[in-house]
């Protein structure tokens, strides 16, 4: 595969964005624009009853003050169609669009006030006034599953929303004849995805027209396309969802949420453009989040470690509503498999609904959770045993001639996870020789004559990329011969457009600068999915890829028609058609296509048929198996408790790369994050369910000083599963860091035999096992 | 409400505009100017993508306020590229350094990097101290490697580079 | 997240501005505004007038005088940072200052707002606390100096009353005889201190003749640790009193915050100080 990227162009969308030309929804302005504020709950659940707006409405500068009952003129309905559907859950949770008489977290969304600004809209908002019965809330999962806990919601039978077993093999049997097990209990917390730019919307009516045209924050405009046509009764024509510069979406950018709805159906109702831009506490309490897992698990091995089985309980923190199903968890528990050949399993997952800000997938998407159990228990295993960390996972990995390797559980799309490509032991390989691992003993002895605590520990993964069901992309060539590519792909920073474009350009034979692409806008594309899932060079680059070869073809056919030669002698070069090696005899691409787009009466050349333009949905027949392996170097202060990473290193396979640029800043992102989710992000509440972390002072992110330099080098195992053997790359980097973090800092302190069984991994919580350790076990 | 009538020099550019005192200079750049390259990202001053120069210094521009700016002179990421329009010489390393993804935070991380630039001698510039400076810089995209690169390789002598 | 409104007040003269102080209802100064402004963007703080007192002559400046290196309020942190006077006279403040915030926030932040906001877990008020800063507040009604001691009164409280105005310190200067040493742990570069530790020894060959030891972060205010202190003085510096003084850090009173107990915190300050002076022992 021939590499664009670092020995080729820069990123398409970097010019604008550099000059400070990017197009985010907060930067766009139309005239009469107005501003939306929502009165949010303040209670984690209350009834509501009374809401009184008449303070508010009397602001100069005020336009409406709106709750349910004044939206209910442009809704055909309530509640917001949301749910992604499972069959594990036991009743579906769609919010309200806006609070009707229950709240059910703090942030719910309860009315709106319109005004000339956004100033003058807090100023109003503060005066409306809510009669608020404060209902009891749950805020803690293990209490909130017992039977007599209160309720999330009133109207349900108890807070259990799903319950299922995932599992295959005699569980039973193997745990009967293991040889050592060993048992565990986590509590994992991921924090919030926190893109740099929040949510936010522009909805403008168009009287002229009758389109209502939606600037959305989205990964998925076409997503929400289909709820306002749902919510606001409109046809698809009506109808326009453009998602423009998005700073940032990693997951929560993904549910279509009230405020979208509300927003649009506010501007239908007034007739007038407004905007909301989500403000970070806003982003804090009212965009979905991770959260909690807790994890009771048991592995059996036998005497060499081996692994015979794997059960026990996953209990996860779902939140006031089901955005997104089950998709979290269940990401969760299969990916704790990994790249290990697990023989039997079973887990029995619940999960509770809390009167908490919904959860949804954040770049990961429940995956390093997974990988982090099964890494714990083989790093405690190999200790047990007294073999190397990388000994027992080499015993256990999937070698590189059984794949394509089925597993024994199903993924989302009712197919068996079969992992399609890759040689787990020589990435392992490659990445303990890279970080120098069979030194390190020799090294980390140094240190600790010198008092120094280091340690390395690693990790190994696998992540299911290019989700189906599909995705679209277009190729059109008019008369002006411009190369137009729309997709129903949408870009947050991933480099899409330029992914795309780079694509086509390869065909076609030009540079990938003179093609026009358009992602995330339902006008360019009927139908589309967007991003999720790591997904879109599979997707939308292979149906790219198949359009445009589909109007290579067109041309050379045209072409050889025109100048009277064999297809097969003519080249693309340069938006010309030519043949090869007479430059002299060639036809522009804009030439054919006029000649395509017809005269009238006149027969199109050859019998070919009408226009350059080509539309493909690419299915993907399964999900591809991207695969990694992580090493952590730490560095740990005992006093403090303070964690210093010190050197990272990736071994990381994606099959092939379009671009390895942007792939490496894809990884080194993930990996930033998943350092963010081990040492740094929590998102706290009181016991009252009142967020405690709601500015960045509060919930941290690390900045360029707290991170290390990250070396990545790859492996290219191209998957069978698509024509350019791409696989994704977005979530990879997040998926190993907790493990091979954690597998370090327990290597750091393995003199003290530290176990770590919570994330995150704060100073504080580290010093007080070392002091508990220190102390000879007691506190 | 409580307006004044404030003169600033923004991108060399003189205004004289009519503002509500408590805007901030941020929502004015943005809002009134139509200078949206700068960005809000917190308005608490913890994530730096409002970064500006006030006189020549880093500032966040969401905690302070435009009548407080009254004779004062700005520049934001509007103004690094030349006349020409050729972007400046961090800007163009940004691009092969692939120092941005979704670019909300790009505007902030390069008004802080001029300031160094302007500031600190090219041969204290290490990577040591790039990063330092850039810690009231958050982004959540890119993991930080890019931009300290290109900062590297435009602001400090070949020798401290790696 | 838009401050709500209020009315804008630029003084020119002190006397202007002592009189606004006097009469505006519910005013409030703002200096650097990077403690007050994110308050006011999420409306915790909510005052009818802002007094703005960058224009005011004589704030800014710093100057060194009979044993005394005296600092105006508006004297922004990164201008204190870079000052050799300050670095030569008072290095615990320069160190101290280098921990605060990010260069963008030392740009506007000023050595007086910082004092007058008074997060339990700032630098200077902790610097201010070690050496006894004397305060200068002045109103319509006169000039009072304070030591920083009457001045802190709780955390995010001071004994500031509505119509005054800080407008410098006056901080000793560090001479020969003496041996400063400040460490700090935060999460982040640029975060408020977790825990802080300044010190301040005096000696007299190898005996220590005065003793001075505070602390930030503990969640109480800012103060020199007399008990301490107390068992520093007349002492030689020694790995036996560094140990003695670790222990009886570890003792010290400490408050729970979201982030961190006072277990923990106490823990630090014990840390924190054993390597200050463990430092101070090594190299002299
Ligand atoms: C991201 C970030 C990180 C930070 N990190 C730290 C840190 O690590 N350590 C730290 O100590 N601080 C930190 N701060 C706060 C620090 O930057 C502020 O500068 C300081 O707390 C307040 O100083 P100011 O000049 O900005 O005051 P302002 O915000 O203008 O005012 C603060 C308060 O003091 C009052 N006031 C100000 N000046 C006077 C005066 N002369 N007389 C009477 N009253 C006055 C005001 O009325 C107000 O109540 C941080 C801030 C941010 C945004
Ligand atoms: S918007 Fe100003 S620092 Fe975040
Ligand atoms: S590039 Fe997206 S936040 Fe930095």
């Amino acid at each position: 595969m021939q590499h664009a990227g670092k020995t080729g162009h820069a990123r398409l969308e970097d010019e604008r964005l550099l000059r400070g030309q990017g197009r985010f929804v907060d930067d766009l302005d139309v005239p009469d624009l107005l501003h939306v504020v929502f009165l949010r709950s303040a209670y984690a659940h209350a009834r509501i009853g009374k809401i009184d707006k008449s303070a508010a409405e009397k602001i100069v500068g005020v336009h409406a003050v709106l709750t349910l009952a004044d939206l209910k003129e442009v809704l055909t309905c309530e509640r917001l169609p949301a749910a992604t559907p499972a069959s594990a859950i036991h009743f579906h949770v769609d919010p309200c669009i806006l609070v009707k008489d229950e709240a059910c977290y703090v942030g719910e969304p309860i009315a709106m006030v319109v005004a000339d600004t956004r100033a003058i809209a807090e100023d109003a908002a503060a005066l409306i006034e809510i009669d608020a019965e404060i209902l009891p809330a749950v805020t803690e999962i293990r209490a909130g599953l017992s039977p007599d806990s209160p309720r999330t919601r009133l109207d349900q039978p108890d807070n259990c929303v799903a319950r299922w077993t995932i599992g295959y093999g005699d569980c039973e049997s193997a745990f009967a004849k293991a040889a050592h097990k060993i048992s565990a209990s986590f509590e994992l917390h991921k924090g919030g995805a926190i893109p740099m730019e929040g949510r936010g919307l522009l909805a403008r009516p168009d009287p002229l027209d009758g389109v209502l045209t939606v600037w959305d924050s989205t990964q998925m405009p076409h997503r929400v396309k289909r709820v306002l046509v749902t919510t606001l009764g409109l046809n698809e024509n009506q109808i326009r969802v453009i998602a423009p510069d998005v700073g940032g979406g990693f997951g929560p950018k993904g549910p279509v949420y009230a405020e979208e709805v509300a927003v649009s159906a506010a501007a239908l109702l007034l007739q007038k453009p407004l905007k909301w831009i989500e403000d970070r506490y806003e982003n804090f309490i009212s965009t979905n989040q991770e959260r909690d897992q807790y994890w009771d698990v048991e592995g059996a091995f036998d005497a060499d470690g081996r692994l015979l089985g794997i059960r026990g309980t996953l209990l996860h923190d779902h939140g006031a509503c089901t955005p997104s199903g089950i998709q979290l968890p269940q990401n969760s528990t299969t990916n704790l498999i990994g790249p290990y050949i697990l023989p039997t399993y079973k887990l029995d997952v619940s999960l509770c609904l809390t009167n908490k800000t919904p959860t949804t997938s954040t770049r990961g998407a429940g995956r390093p959770q997974g990988t982090f159990v099964m890494e714990r228990l083989l790093d405690r295993m190999a200790a047990k045993l007294g073999i190397g960390r990388d000994e027992i996972r080499r015993r256990n990995l999937i070698p590189a001639d059984a794949l394509p390797y089925v597993t024994q559980v199903l993924t989302r799309d009712g197919l068996p996870m079969t992992y399609d490509s890759g040689d787990y032991p020589e990435c392992q390989r490659r990445a303990l020789e890279a970080a120098g691992w069979h030194d390190f003993l020799a090294r980390q002895k140094a240190a600790r004559e010198k008092g120094r605590w280091i340690g390395l520990g690693l990790s190994n993964y696998v992540e299911g990329t290019g989700r189906g069901p599909f995705e679209t992309a277009s190729l059109r060539i008019g008369p002006s011969g411009k190369i137009l590519v729309a997709s129903g792909a949408a870009s947050q920073g991933q480099g899409t457009s330029t992914m795309l474009a780079h694509i086509a350009a390869k065909v076609l034979g030009v540079r990938p600068e003179v093609i026009d692409v358009t992602c995330g806008d339902t006008h360019a594309i009927a139908m589309g999915l967007g991003a999720y899932a790591s997904r879109q060079t599979v997707t939308a680059g292979n149906a790219l890829h198949a359009a445009s070869l589909e109007i290579a073809q067109k041309i050379k056919q045209t072409a050889a028609h025109l100048l009277e030669v064999s297809a097969d002698d003519l080249e693309l070069r340069d938006s010309f058609v030519q043949v090869k090696g007479v430059a002299s005899m060639k036809k522009s691409f804009g030439e054919i296509a006029k000649t395509l787009s017809g005269n009238a009466g006149f027969a199109l050349p050859g019998g070919m048929k009408p226009g350059l333009f080509a539309a493909v949905d690419f299915e993907p027949p399964a999900i591809t198996y991207t695969n990694g392996t992580h090493l952590a170097e730490v560095e740990v202060d005992i006093r403090t408790g303070h964690i210093k990473i010190t050197r990272y290193v990736i071994v990381h396979d994606c099959g092939n790369m379009i671009n390895p640029q942007i792939v490496e800043g894809q990884v080194l992102g993930g990996v930033v994050h998943g350092i963010s989710a081990t040492l740094f992000e929590w998102i706290r509440h009181d016991a009252q369910g009142q967020p405690l972390t709601v500015s960045l002072a509060d919930y941290l992110l690390p900045t360029a000083h707290d991170v290390p330099r990250i070396e990545i080098h790859h492996m290219e195992s191209p998957t069978p599963l698509n024509p350019l053997g791409v696989k994704g790359a977005a979530e990879s980097g997040t998926i190993g860091a907790p493990a091979a973090i954690v597998s370090a800092i327990e290597d750091a302190l393995a003199p003290l035999k530290i176990e770590i069984n919570q994330l995150p991994v704060t100073p504080q919580r580290l010093q007080k096992l070392i002091r508990k350790a220190q102390a000879g076990g007691s506190p | 409400m409580d307006e004044r009538i404030i003169t600033i020099e923004v991108n060399g550019k003189q205004y004289r505009l009519k503002v509500p005192v408590r805007e901030n200079l941020a929502d004015f750049l943005r809002h009134r100017l139509h200078l949206t390259g700068t960005h809000t990202g917190c308005e608490h001053g913890v994530c730096g993508s409002c970064t500006i120069l006030l006189d020549s210094r880093s500032v966040r521009s969401c905690l302070i306020l435009a009548v407080q700016c009254d004779g004062r002179s700005v520049r934001t990421v509007e103004s690094l590229a030349d006349a020409a329009g050729k972007l400046d010489p961090l800007q163009d390393a940004f691009s092969r350094h692939h120092a941005l993804q979704c670019g909300f935070c790009t505007p902030g991380v390069l008004m802080t990097l001029v300031e160094l630039r302007e500031n600190a001698d090219p041969s204290e510039i290490n990577e040591d101290m790039i990063r330092e400076k850039l810690s009231g810089n958050l982004c959540r995209c890119t993991g930080y490697q890019g931009m300290v690169d290109a900062a590297l390789e435009t602001l400090s002598r070949p020798d401290k580079r790696l | 997240m838009k401050a709500a409104g209020f009315g804008y007040h630029r003084p020119e003269t002190m006397a202007e501005l002592l009189t606004l102080l006097a009469d505006l209802p519910d005013a409030r100064i703002i200096a650097g505004g990077q403690s007050l402004m994110p308050m006011m963007n999420f409306r915790v703080a909510m005052p009818q007038h802002l007094v703005d007192i960058e224009k005011i002559d004589g704030l800014d400046s710093i100057n060194l005088r009979d044993g005394i290196v005296q600092i105006g309020a508006m004297v922004r942190q990164a201008d204190a940072l870079a000052s050799p006077v300050i670095k030569e006279n008072c290095p615990v403040l320069a160190d101290a200052i280098a921990h605060i915030g990010h260069q963008q926030t030392r740009n506007r932040g000023t050595v007086g707002g910082s004092l007058c906001h008074l997060d339990p877990a700032s630098e200077i008020p902790l610097v201010c606390a070690l050496l006894d800063a004397q305060l200068y507040i002045a109103s319509r009604r006169g000039t009072r100096i304070m030591n920083f001691r009457d001045f802190a009164v709780a955390p995010l409280t001071t004994s500031l009353a509505e119509d005054e105005i800080l407008t410098h310190i006056d901080l000793p200067i560090c001479d020969p005889d003496t041996r400063h040493g400040f460490r700090e742990y935060a999460r982040r570069s640029g975060d408020f201190a977790v825990v802080a530790v300044a010190t301040h020894l005096r000696f007299a060959g190898e005996t220590i003749t005065e003793a001075r030891m505070a602390f930030a972060g503990l969640g109480t205010i800012q103060a020199r640790a007399d008990r301490l202190e107390m068992f520093a003085t007349s002492q030689k510096l020694s790995p036996a009193l560094i140990d003695k003084l670790a222990q009886e850090a570890a003792q010290m009173p400490a408050e729970s915050d979201l982030h961190h107990d006072a277990d923990y915190k106490r823990h630090l300050a014990a840390c924190l100080l054993r390597e200050v002076l463990e430092r101070i022992l090594r190299h002299g």
